[in-house]
């Protein structure tokens, strides 16, 4: 597969001493969908701002299509999209205006550019709402809006900060759907940020797990998930079994036992494989199991046993600003 | 193929959104009409300075004539009003001026300007559409502002035709250029509004007192006239009044060309800036 992204000792210091991304180095391949996982102020956006030509580099460089981000910035705007982490259409202008404004930044052809809005408008269902003020806009409309705005020139790649943060679990699926179809139909290289663990999940082909501006781990979601080497058996019984290590240390895979309030855990190397010499042994004891449940890696235990915090999930503090602001602004 | 223009597009949004705040626009004129209707009506030096009535039918015909020659020296007309009316108008452009760099810092915070930052729209179209819209709305409000003055009586001279029409519109577009790129950028660097308004409210009263708007410079101390002499809207009053009262005098060729000057040299030093302040964010 083709790099599409290439990106060398990447690093952005703000004011001289904070260093928010540093020395990282990755590649993106052509038609995947790779996502940055990691909490707010891991670096995520402004490595986006650096790939888009936003923010110049504090040091090292990056190409994105063979073009670098220090020497080629009007090149690479050409043929990237990016849909940003706020809601940025002017919401006193149509959704219409806006595309045929955003548009024109690209000096499209105007009946190109009509027919193009058209399809991607229709694409997320607001041609209906089209001539409709976006301040009218629900936050769920406004952000496919966003999305199909970074698209109307057609990119090569298209850069989406956060692209779900604050939606409903319903609008959620939906902008997933439509960002897997834009790679999977159309062929766009996706580059994401994202702080929802199920999101890098379900969309990404690749992650790369920043936190405090350094790479963690970058590979697949299943290959990162591989790394915790085991499943986590949960086990409710009526009554609570004594001495459970020596009990369960000889069942094939054992890694440990323990328990946490009135269930007991136990992590083993292949779940299905050790559950029914546990059964058998919790049933050789006379206790009575009342449910049980096996756990899978996640990305949030990924996460959590690379930097050994927890992903907080919290809205950035601008937001709320910003809509004090749109308010006044009215 | 007809290519969509980012400079016409740019501008057109900044006017499309200027006409949407329909009670916004109301209010611009408020201010306007509370300057010549209270202000300007309420002081009247042809009233106040009357000969007493008790003298001889000659000694107040003398006085009379001394008191109009007085007044055309000063003002350029017998009627107060028709003096401040004509150097209001750019008083107003500038007012309107001042506040059409405000849309960069909403832009700014709002992250609007990321998305043109971020595609590769010329870095001068985003700055010139901001300057080129301030312009038309300025004209646009001019035109009421001038129907609103001869409602209120203003005095136009006799033979007033369309070229003075023209040198009117042509001479206040031309200040609101100087002022529109003044006040644009400006705010590309700000990034709270609270600053804006601080920055419009220490300029807007001096810039309008230090100038020949109210009261002819002539009369002026040494160091008030000289700032009156640089401040571009006495240039503007100088001319406009050429334009519209009846003892303006020829239109001052120095006062053009300063303002040519003034708008040539605004307009290079924002194309500059704007190359240099929206490279990145």
């Amino acid at each position: 597969m083709r790099k599409i992204i290439s990106v060398e000792n990447l690093t952005k210091v703000y004011n001289g001493d904070v260093l928010a991304v540093d020395h990282i180095s990755f590649e993106v391949y052509e038609g995947e969908i790779f996502g940055f996982l990691g909490p707010n102020g891991a670096g995520k956006t402004t490595t986006i701002h650096m790939l888009t030509t936003l923010i110049p580099p504090t040091e090292g460089d990056a190409f994105v299509d063979g073009l670098s981000i220090r020497r080629d910035t009007s090149a690479i705007r050409r043929i990237i999209g990016l849909v940003p982490q706020e809601l940025t259409a002017d919401d006193e202008l149509t959704g219409w205006e806006n595309m045929m404004l955003q548009a024109s930044l690209y000096n499209m052809d105007r009946d190109e550019a009509a027919k193009k809005a058209e399809e991607l408008l229709d694409m997320v269902d607001l041609l209906d709402a089209k001539d409709r003020l976006v301040k009218t806009y629900s936050g769920g409309m406004r952000r496919r809006l966003e999305l199909v705005m970074g698209l109307i020139h057609k990119p090569k790649i298209l850069f989406l900060d956060e692209p779900t943060l604050g939606l409903d679990v319903q609008t959620r699926a939906r902008i997933w759907e439509y960002i897997k179809d834009l790679r999977d139909k159309q062929g766009i290289t996706i580059f994401l940020t994202t702080h929802y663990m199920e999101e890098a999940d379900y969309l990404c082909d690749r992650i790369g797990i920043i936190d405090r501006g350094k790479i963690k781990a970058l590979d697949t979601p299943d290959e990162l998930k591989r790394r915790i080497k085991g499943d986590i058996i949960v086990i409710k019984t009526a009554k609570r079994l004594s001495e459970v290590d020596s009990l369960l240390k000889d069942i094939p895979g054992f890694k440990d036992v323990k328990y946490i309030g009135d269930k007991l855990t136990v992590a083993v190397e292949k779940g299905e494989e050790a559950l029914p010499h546990i059964i058998k042994k919790v049933m050789e004891q006379d206790g009575v199991i009342t449910s049980i449940e096996v756990l899978k890696p996640s990305l949030e235990q990924v996460f959590l046993y690379l930097t050994g915090r927890k992903i907080r999930e919290e809205e950035p503090l601008d937001t709320v600003k910003t809509r004090i602001m749109r308010r006044r602004m009215k | 193929m007809k290519t969509l223009n980012p400079l016409y597009t740019l501008t057109m949004r900044e006017l499309k959104k200027w006409f949407r705040r329909r009670i916004a626009i109301i209010f611009t004129f408020i201010t306007p009409i509370f300057w010549l209707g209270l202000f300007g009506k309420s002081i009247n030096f042809y009233n106040l300075l009357q000969p007493p009535s008790s003298a001889p039918p000659q000694v107040i015909q003398i006085i009379q004539k001394m008191i109009d020659e007085v007044l055309l020296a000063a003002f350029g007309t017998l009627d107060y009003f028709s003096f401040l009316a004509t150097g209001m108008f750019s008083v107003f452009i500038l007012f309107s001026s001042m506040f059409s760099g405000m849309t960069f810092i909403f832009d700014r915070r709002l992250g609007f300007l990321n998305r043109l930052l971020v595609s590769p729209v010329r870095r001068e179209w985003i700055y010139f559409s901001r300057v080129l819209a301030s312009i038309i709305k300025s004209l646009i409000q001019l035109t009421a502002l001038l129907l609103i003055a001869v409602a209120l009586g203003l005095k136009i001279k006799e033979g007033f035709g369309v070229m003075d029409l023209l040198g009117i519109y042509g001479t206040l577009g031309l200040l609101s250029l100087i002022f529109g790129n003044i006040f644009i950028a400006i705010s590309m660097k700000i990034e709270e509004h609270e600053t804006s308004i601080a920055i419009n409210n220490l300029l807007n009263l001096p810039l309008m007192f230090a100038s020949n708007s109210i009261f002819p410079s002539s009369q002026m101390p040494e160091w008030l006239r000289f700032i009156a002499s640089i401040n571009p809207i006495s240039h503007t009053n100088k001319i406009i009044r050429s334009f519209i009262l009846e003892a303006g005098g020829a239109v001052s060729l120095e006062s053009l060309i300063y303002l040519v000057l003034l708008g040539v040299f605004t307009t290079i030093l924002g194309f500059l800036l704007s190359k240099r302040l929206l490279s990145h964010i």
